[in-house]
């Protein structure tokens, strides 16, 4: 009697155990960046060539060259990556990439300055693309990208295939970094968001910040949002780039209210400009032909950070 | 008539009486040489456009003498294919190497210090092959080859740079041009990064002055850049044919400044906008300002 008791709490316990495992996704904080890859292989024919490499900050040059500058910004934290040979034509492979970022906006960030108006979408993470010689997606704070070696083309669901079984291994994150949110006005062009980790529009006072194309009336605009951890933090920013205007150019309107700074003015650089502080927030319209055109658009930015604004 | 104009006369006259049958193309390829700072050759065959290029500035014969040992150095740095427009052209490579051969020289090698698998990278480049197949010396890099040299530059005191290198009697840099992350773009002068060993990440919080301090140190004989392809987002290592342009250009010259200032304005960008091409004019490695050069141009 106390045996068969034991052996049915032990099963019970090892039940619980294996449900717990399946049910559960992966946790961010269990997971190791040597564990985000397949690995002996993600499909019959694709088998993994040695075992996974792992780069950090001070060894990513090794990588990637030069381009690992554009990561750093983004909180690049660690790279795991590994080949999947085909096993009918070993120069056939598959390079599988994935760099773990600061957070799920920094991940969205080093995306989307891959990501280009045509690319064919696909169901996988939070968002990703496809090409013939590339896969590319994003989830929670992980980004990564697939490339073919040895083709120039290779089969969408060869990629997808793959995509698949690398998203299964990272915590399922909850989509899109919500600070896209504010971006999302009716004459927002869908998937044209940025989010620049340094120097929006190249100007350093401008530490980080979300750009994306807007249409009105057939007039393309480029929107922006800067969000300061501070009303106060906010103001010296839209101050700094005030001053840049005086000194660079003629001809500005500034109307100032305590809770809310807008400047309008031709920006040497980017033409004409509508840029307003608005609690923490920053929100502009660059490239602005018709001024009228962008007052909307600032309008219906501010309503979307209204919740959030000066707070 | 200024001392180079009276050397020149001398000389051809010399040569004229003394080896009749030659004087002809000699006269040619001298002053083919005396009047071009850079040629920028366009065609559709990589072979005749790299060849067109090299004429242009007095011929082969004007930089590879009879016995030479030469260093040819492309970028095989990724693990792409030709039309990725990653690494430099293979028929750009081969036709160079062949040149050589027929210029007499001893000995042609073919290396770079690839950033990724170089078994990958020199196969998938096709540049192995090509380069082999016009009797090149293709070899991985060994990093028992690197040994530390004096650099005494702004940036760089001293760095281990690969001894087949240095110690070659000619060296020919051939670059392709693309976009890079920190660099803006990467051309002739960072294509010499394929010849340093140790951690070369570290120079890039001082890649212009590295740069500058390493090309015043290797001063190759020619530099042919690759603009067969260029790649014009997302570079160095690319992935994307949407990325890729096909310009079908070569462009040849001696002064490093001047080859990446014109290379910059093969993506819209004048000289100016690139940090080692700027510290490079200033330091005197060469000229950026375009408007000062000989440049010559060529449709094959």
């Amino acid at each position: 009697m106390h045996d068969n008791s034991h052996t049915r709490s032990s099963f019970l316990f090892i039940f619980f155990i294996l449900i717990m495992a399946v049910s559960n996704p992966v946790r961010a904080a269990d997971l190791s960046i040597k564990d985000v890859l397949p690995g002996k292989s993600f499909a019959q024919d694709w088998v993994i060539e040695e075992k996974a490499k792992l780069y950090d900050k001070d060894t990513l040059f090794d990588h990637i060259d030069g381009e690992a500058e554009l990561y750093f910004p983004y909180g690049f934290d660690a790279l795991a990556t590994a080949s999947y040979v085909n096993k009918q034509n070993p120069d056939l492979s598959i390079v599988a990439d994935v760099y773990r970022m600061a957070s799920v906006l920094d991940a969205f960030g080093i995306y989307s300055n891959y990501r280009k108006a045509n690319n064919l979408w696909v169901t996988i993470g939070a968002e990703g693309f496809v090409s013939s010689s590339q896969l590319m997606f994003y989830q929670d704070r992980y980004f990564v990208r697939l490339q073919i070696s040895g083709a120039t083309s290779l089969p969408k669901d060869t990629f997808l295939a793959c995509a698949r079984a690398i998203s299964g291994n990272l915590p399922a994150g909850s989509g899109p970094p919500k600070e896209l949110e504010v971006m999302k006005i009716p004459a927002l062009v869908p998937k044209s968001e940025r989010y620049l980790a340094q120097s929006l529009l190249g100007y350093v006072f401008f530490r980080r910040g979300i750009i994306a194309d807007a249409i009105v009336k057939d007039e393309k605009i480029q929107i922006i949002v800067i969000r300061e951890d501070t009303p106060a933090a906010a103001r010296k920013t839209f101050d700094q780039y005030y001053s840049y205007l005086k000194a660079e150019t003629q001809g500005i309107q500034i109307t100032e209210n305590p809770a809310r700074m807008r400047v309008i003015a031709v920006d040497p650089l980017y033409g004409g400009v509508l840029v307003e502080q608005s609690g923490r927030y920053i929100i502009g319209a660059v490239r602005v032909k018709n001024t009228s055109v962008a007052k909307q658009l600032i309008e219906q930015l501010r309503g979307r950070i209204s919740a959030d604004a000066g707070s | 008539m200024d001392r180079r104009d009276f050397l020149k006369t001398t000389i051809v006259t010399g040569i004229t009486f003394a080896i009749p049958g030659n004087a002809s193309l000699f006269i040619k390829a001298l002053e083919a040489a005396e009047k071009t700072d850079l040629v920028v050759a366009h065609g559709l065959t990589p072979a005749g456009i790299t060849k067109a290029a090299i004429d242009g500035l007095g011929g082969i014969r004007a930089f590879i003498s009879k016995g030479d040992i030469v260093v040819v150095k492309p970028n095989i740095g990724w693990d792409r294919l030709p039309e990725y427009a990653a690494t430099t052209n293979p028929e750009v490579v081969s036709t160079v190497v062949a040149l050589c051969y027929e210029a007499g020289a001893k000995q042609v090698k073919v290396f770079d210090h690839s950033v990724v698998d170089p078994r990958r990278c020199y196969k998938q480049s096709g540049i192995s092959e090509a380069a082999t197949a016009a009797g090149g010396i293709v070899s991985y890099v060994d990093d028992r080859k690197f040994r530390d040299v004096t650099l005494s530059g702004v940036a760089l005191k001293s760095w281990p740079l690969y001894t087949e290198a240095i110690e070659a009697d000619k060296f020919i840099n051939i670059p392709i041009a693309k976009t890079h992350g920190l660099s803006t773009l990467t051309l002739g002068m960072k294509n010499l990064m394929g010849i340093m060993g140790s951690s070369r990440g570290r120079i890039h919080q001082r890649i212009d002055d590295s740069l500058v301090d390493l090309a015043m140190a290797v001063k190759p004989t020619l530099i042919i850049l690759d603009a067969v392809r260029i790649l014009t987002a997302n570079g160095p290592q690319g992935g994307d044919l949407a990325d890729v342009r096909q310009l079908n250009t070569v462009i040849a010259g001696r002064d490093q400044v001047a080859v990446d200032a014109f290379g910059a304005t093969l993506f819209g960008l004048k000289g100016a906008a690139l940090g080692y091409v700027v510290a490079g004019h200033k330091a005197g490695l060469g000229t950026m300002d375009l408007s000062k050069l000989r440049i010559k141009k060529i449709n094959v």
